[in-house]
């Protein structure tokens, strides 16, 4: 089962894609895409749309998973929120199954381990360290695909 | 001598021509049922045996339906007495038609061809994550639609997985180094076509400029001697 994790920020679109099953998953791909840069929000929805698209036409996910950003300000919310409907619509059109997680979701518990263990490193212990830019940000993206493996 | 245009092909009414290939000839057409207007391609099939490859281009468009490439609506055989004469590809017509006609009355500014550009890799991208190559990108086969540039002509068209070692046609001026030497074609070469296009579409070199641009013609003539 692949599960494609999602994670975006102002300037950047991080994704991992995931296969496997809940106790031995394996990390397929995983990148970071700048985020065109313009002061126009319909192009640069234009621009979401298709980079999605291409994601998941490539990728075949059989899930779509990502994470949320909480009260985000006004002017993030272009960046942060809006992308989201449209991976929204386009796993809807694709009929494939799309879940949103929040930072909080990402407990310890929900990935076997006792309370207060420290997910990001266990996501170096079972994925191993994927540099370049194998950071929090990434990792939400992994964690986001990870929680939805079944 | 001027070319002779049909009135009417099937259900189309032939309104004027858009352009010729070898083998093909795009029209300006009503579509009578539908009372709308499409840019039709009319194949000459002479073999029978080629109707398959002939059927590809209409194969692989369909494969392809993004809003950065032209859409193909559906391809209807037409039989004559004897057998399979032609092939109609119904098409969206594009009203601005293609980068290369924009390009003899306008120059493109850096700010537009960046944004044409990017809209036509989206396609590219698109095509190419559908397992399909082009093989003939050139600014002729860029079209300026409405809601941006269209990737257009998927008449050279194969798949990846089925020719991605030796392919003899395409757009020469626009081989990748490895396609000249190696007859290689593949993602890349597409790529390369359409940073060559990219050059031309910033320095406004149309088609004839561009077949004779010098260094250019050096240059492949240099890599041709080294095989």
């Amino acid at each position: 089962m692949k599960i494609l994790g999602f994670d975006l920020s102002k300037n950047e679109i991080r994704y991992t894609l995931i296969d496997g099953n809940k106790l031995s998953p394996i990390l397929v791909e995983k990148d970071r895409l700048v985020v065109l840069t313009t002061p126009n929000v319909s192009e640069l929805m234009n621009w979401f749309e298709t980079k999605f698209e291409s994601l998941i036409t490539r990728m075949k996910p059989d899930k779509v998973a990502y994470r949320l950003s909480l009260n985000p300000l006004k002017e993030q919310m272009f960046y942060l929120t809006y992308p989201y409907a449209i991976l929204e619509i386009l796993c809807y059109k694709h009929k494939i199954s799309i879940s949103s997680h929040t930072k909080g979701n990402f407990a310890a518990t929900k990935f076997g381990l006792t309370k207060g263990s420290d997910v990001y490193k266990y996501c170096d212990d079972v994925f191993g360290i994927n540099k370049p830019y194998w950071d929090e940000k990434q990792k939400h993206s992994l964690l986001s695909a990870w929680l939805n493996i079944e | 001598m001027r070319d002779f245009i049909p009135s009417k092909i099937d259900k189309y009414e032939i309104q004027k021509k858009l352009g010729s290939g070898h083998f093909s000839t795009v029209y300006l057409a009503r579509d009578t049922t539908l009372d709308a207007i499409k840019a039709i391609k009319v194949i000459d099939v002479k073999d029978p045996e080629s109707i398959m490859r002939k059927l590809d281009e209409a194969q692989l468009s369909y494969r392809c339906q993004h809003k950065h490439i032209v859409k193909i609506n559906t391809a209807i055989p037409i039989r004559n007495i004897e057998s399979l004469s032609k092939i109609i590809l119904d098409m969206e017509y594009i009203e601005k038609g293609s980068i290369e006609d924009y390009m003899k009355d306008n120059f493109v500014s850096v700010i537009e061809a960046v944004k044409y550009m990017r809209e036509v890799l989206f396609g590219l991208e698109f095509a190419h994550c559908n397992g399909v190559l082009h093989h003939d990108i050139k600014p002729g086969n860029i079209m300026l639609g409405r809601t941006g540039a269209k990737l257009a002509d998927f008449g050279l068209a194969t798949l990846i997985e089925k020719d991605t070692k030796e392919f003899e046609y395409g757009y020469y001026p626009h081989y990748a180094p490895e396609r000249l030497l190696q007859k290689k074609v593949s993602i890349e070469t597409d790529i390369y076509a359409l940073g060559l296009t990219f050059f031309r579409i910033l320095c406004n070199l149309k088609k004839s400029d561009w077949e004779n641009f010098k260094k250019h013609k050096e240059y492949s003539n240099k890599i041709k001697d080294n095989v």
